[in-house]
């Protein structure tokens, strides 16, 4: 298996939404890829990056640099296609990206159903933090 | 009291890093000189002031986005000066600076040992979100 790890344009719109239905069943619209995908492509578009193999996007991964912290989402990977280390490249590559831009520290939050992919980010050299995480959204949510 | 909120400035820092640490803020890897100058370089973050109408410096937070996320950091008010409002008067101020900036959904974490603060975020509108929460030095202290 050949796995090209680069930039997202466009052209993988298609691609991404299949690959995040499968992955985020639970996404709510604004995160589906039609929604989610030119905003960022008009905003660090270096740190959001797709795997594809002969083509087809298997794999995604989004940082973000907000001046202080690193952060990444999205790090998904067609189900036909773990366990064979595309996340691992993803995570890697998003990683030299951020230390490039002067980034000290990623901080990254796994959702409490999805607790049993903190061994993955174990073996990548992630800790878990005792904190609180807490978020609010300051306008109407858009979502239906 | 009506707090004056203003953007930081760099004649600012030496109150701001003094406040900072008065707070607990400057813990673990943390260098609030470093962070300061960071945050405020990056067209992504800013800093924001509150002082009181004698123009002394009685709160600061940082802010900063990844067009994604906004995220709120060194979140801090005098202890002398705190159940004044100051500190909701700073959160806000900190969500318009990213509602401008197109960002609706804001986060932050609460340190393990500072849960008492959650109650201050849930009072404004903040939830905690059941996460944990894992994160990784691209490099060490004092080697930028």
């Amino acid at each position: 298996m050949s796995v090209v790890i680069d930039v997202c344009s466009m052209n993988d719109l298609a691609g991404l939404d299949a690959l995040w239905r499968e992955a985020f069943p639970d996404d709510k619209s604004r995160h589906r890829a039609d929604a989610a995908v030119p905003p960022k492509l008009a905003f660090q578009p270096d740190l959001f990056l797709v795997a594809r193999e002969e083509g087809l996007v298997i794999g995604s991964i989004i940082a973000g640099y907000d001046g202080y912290r690193g952060h990444i989402n999205r790090v998904a990977v067609l189900k036909a296609y773990r366990r064979q280390g595309v996340g691992v490249l993803l995570v890697r590559e998003a990683e030299a990206r951020l230390r490039a831009l002067g980034c000290v520290k990623i901080n990254l939050q796994i959702r409490a159903a999805n607790l049993a992919v903190a061994s993955f980010y174990r073996g990548l050299g992630y800790d878990v933090e005792e904190h609180v995480s807490m978020a609010k959204l300051v306008a109407a949510d858009r979502s239906p | 009291m009506t707090a004056c909120i203003r953007s930081a400035t760099e004649e600012d820092e030496a109150a701001v890093v003094t406040l900072w640490r008065a707070c607990g803020l400057a813990v673990g890897i943390g260098d609030p000189v470093r962070d300061f100058r960071a945050v405020r370089a990056k067209p992504t973050s800013d800093i924001l002031a509150a002082f009181d109408p004698d123009g002394v410096l009685i709160g600061s937070i940082a802010m900063g986005h990844d067009s994604n996320r906004g995220w709120l950091h060194y979140v801090s008010v005098d202890p002398a000066q705190r159940n004044h409002g100051v500190g909701r008067d700073l959160v806000r101020a900190a969500e318009q600076w990213l509602a401008v900036r197109g960002v609706v959904d804001v986060h932050l974490t609460v340190r393990a040992a500072n849960t008492d603060v959650v109650r201050f975020y849930e009072q404004i509108g903040y939830g905690a979100v059941p996460s944990i929460m894992m994160e990784k030095m691209l490099r060490g202290p004092g080697s930028a």
